[in-house]
Order: structure tokens, then C-alpha cells, then sequence
């Protein structure tokens, strides 16, 4: 019944032993929002077997035209324990924890057991200190952010002290003050950025992404895609710390 | 001098550092990121990198929902 589960992902060669190299791995989601409720649906359905969710939301009805692990029902839930709900009725023998939203004093808590922490927050704030607490932890993690039809995707490897070195941080990116973008979105829009992540993280699981420093930039209006390398700011205070201890 | 900014060819009547460029397209600093010839420029390093004729200028909104 297991080999039938993920039969068809198996026949691809890169995929063939997927569930076997992931079974025993934690992965670790920032909000489960319109980002993380569809990328977790999908590690999940990949064969990721040990989730951790961190959201302090609840379910709202604005949610629900792009947030699809979510029903009318689950308005005023915890986001969390509603996507945990969604999960196991995919499959029952997923083990997923629970989280309220991450801070400084508890995302070691959060990331404790992790490989790999997937940054879906929406908002800057949280997303700086995912950044700080990974490079802290050398925990790798996934940034995917999105506002209208802008998004942006990318992988940082901390585990690696050269890409530290060569291409820095989130900081280093966007700046320590900087302001993000707030606009409306689409349905298809959040879903396909949350799939392009899935895809980015399950290439990484599986060994074979071979793009580490690239940052993705995708205008889904006009179907597009930029890529850049990520570069390291020689004067950013929340890397340099680390690649001087 | 011309670069290329967001795939469009421009011409600039003088030399300009990427700060300064990001300033004279009305944009607010704190808010985008900047590449240059495919490669992101730390926002620290803007106002010592000058533009060069040819170089391919890319400016985007930062963008944190999820």
C-alpha cells in the first residue's frame, strides 16, 4: 500500500527512493497560510512524514479563496490545528506538531529536530527572524514570499559556511529597515508560488538542486521568471556576526 | 550612457551610482531590492556602485506575504 501511495513519483529517477530519504526527517513550516497550507499538503503527499506548524491564526473567511487546506467550517480555528486536521485526512499516519506563532525565545523550540525550516510567514518581521535564528542554528531554510502576482523564492543553505560566506542572508537582501510590499492576491497565484517552493524543497531533500544563491523572482501576471545571484553584504550585521565566530 | 533597466534600454545623461538611480525612478529605497547584471547588490553597497554603460539594471518590490 505504501509503494502505491507514492508509485507514481517513484518513476521518476531522482524521486525513486524520495519517501525513503525523507522518512525520518522533520520539516519545520512558517505559517500555513496561502503559502504553507498547499506546500505542506505536498511535502506530505511526497512522503515527508514528521511536520511541525507554526501559525497562531485563525481561520478567517478571507482566507478561504487561496488558502485550500481550509472549509467554511473551520472559520474562528486555530490555522494550525486545522491544517494538522487537513493532513491527517490525507494521511492518517503523518505526524504533525503544532505551534504557536515563532519568536526569538522559542524558535529553537520551534526548529529542535528540523533539517529543513520552510519561511512562509507573511510578514517582514517574522521573516527576519526566521533568517537570524537559522543562520544561528546553521539550520538550512526556504524563503517564498509573495504580494499580488510578485513572487520571490530561495533557498538558504547555512549548513554551509561557503554560502554564508558568498551569498549571504535575508538581511543582506533586503536590508535590516527595509518595508515590504502589502497588495491583494489571487488564489492561483499563492498556489503557484507554494508549489514552486515544494518543488525547490523536495529538490533539495532529494539531492538533486544544484542552484544554491539563486534567488527566483516570478511576476505571475505575465508568467515570467528572473533569476539572481544572492550576494553577500560585506556590512551586514546579521551575517558578519557568524562568519567571524 | 545606456543600461538596461527592467529589460527596456534607457539612456542616462549622467553617471549615477545604483542609489542614486533607485532615487531618480521615485522609488523608496527601504522597499525594493536592486540587481545588477544578474547579480543582487546589498543595499549598503548602493551608494558606492556606479552604473556602467550596458549593464543591466533590475529593481524590485520586497514582498513578505504568504
Amino acid at each position: 500500500m505504501m509503494e502505491e501511495r507514492y508509485s507514481r513519483q517513484s518513476q521518476l529517477p531522482e524521486y525513486a527512493d524520495f519517501k525513503d530519504k525523507v522518512r525520518d526527517l522533520q520539516i519545520g513550516i512558517v505559517g500555513v497560510g496561502g503559502l504553507g497550507g498547499l506546500c505542506a499538503y505536498l511535502l506530505a503527499g511526497a512522503g515527508v512524514r514528521h511536520l511541525t506548524l507554526a501559525d497562531s491564526d485563525e481561520v478567517s473567511l478571507s482566507n478561504l479563496h487561496r488558502q485550500v487546506l481550509y472549509r467554511q467550517k473551520d472559520v474562528g480555528k486555530s490555522k494550525a490545528r486545522c491544517a494538522r486536521d487537513a493532513l491527517n485526512a490525507l494521511d492518517a499516519e503523518l505526524e504533525v506538531s503544532c505551534f504557536d506563532r515563532v519568536n526569538a525565545a522559542n524558535f529553537k523550540d520551534f526548529a529542535t529536530g528540523c533539517s529543513l525550516i520552510l519561511d512562509l510567514a507573511d510578514n517582514l518581521e517574522t521573516r527576519l527572524l526566521v533568517s537570524k535564528s537559522c543562520l544561528e542554528l546553521k539550520l538550512d531554510y526556504v524563503h517564498a514570499s509573495i504580494a499580488a502576482e510578485q513572487g520571490m523564492l530561495a533557498l538558504f543553505r547555512f549548513s554551509d559556511p561557503m554560502f554564508i560566506k558568498a551569498h549571504g542572508c535575508y538581511a543582506c537582501l533586503c536590508g535590516e529597515e527595509a518595508v515590504a510590499a502589502s497588495r491583494g492576491i489571487t488564489g492561483p497565484y499563492a498556489a503557484t508560488l507554494s508549489s514552486l517552493t515544494a518543488n525547490l524543497a523536495m529538490q533539495h531533500l532529494a539531492g538533486c538542486y544544484g542552484e544554491y544563491g539563486t534567488l527566483y523572482l516570478f511576476d505571475f501576471k505575465k508568467f515570467t521568471q528572473k533569476k539572481f545571484k544572492l550576494q553577500r553584504s560585506e556590512h551586514c550585521r546579521v551575517c558578519q556576526n557568524k562568519l567571524e565566530a | 550612457m545606456k543600461i538596461i533597466y527592467q529589460d527596456h534600454e534607457i539612456t542616462l545623461d549622467d553617471e549615477l551610482t545604483l542609489l542614486e538611480f533607485v532615487r531618480s525612478q521615485g522609488l523608496s529605497e527601504q522597499g525594493v531590492a536592486a540587481a545588477v547584471n544578474e547579480e543582487i547588490i546589498p543595499k549598503r553597497s548602493w551608494a558606492e556602485f556606479r552604473l556602467a554603460d550596458g549593464m543591466q539594471v533590475d529593481i524590485f518590490n520586497l514582498v513578505a506575504g504568504g
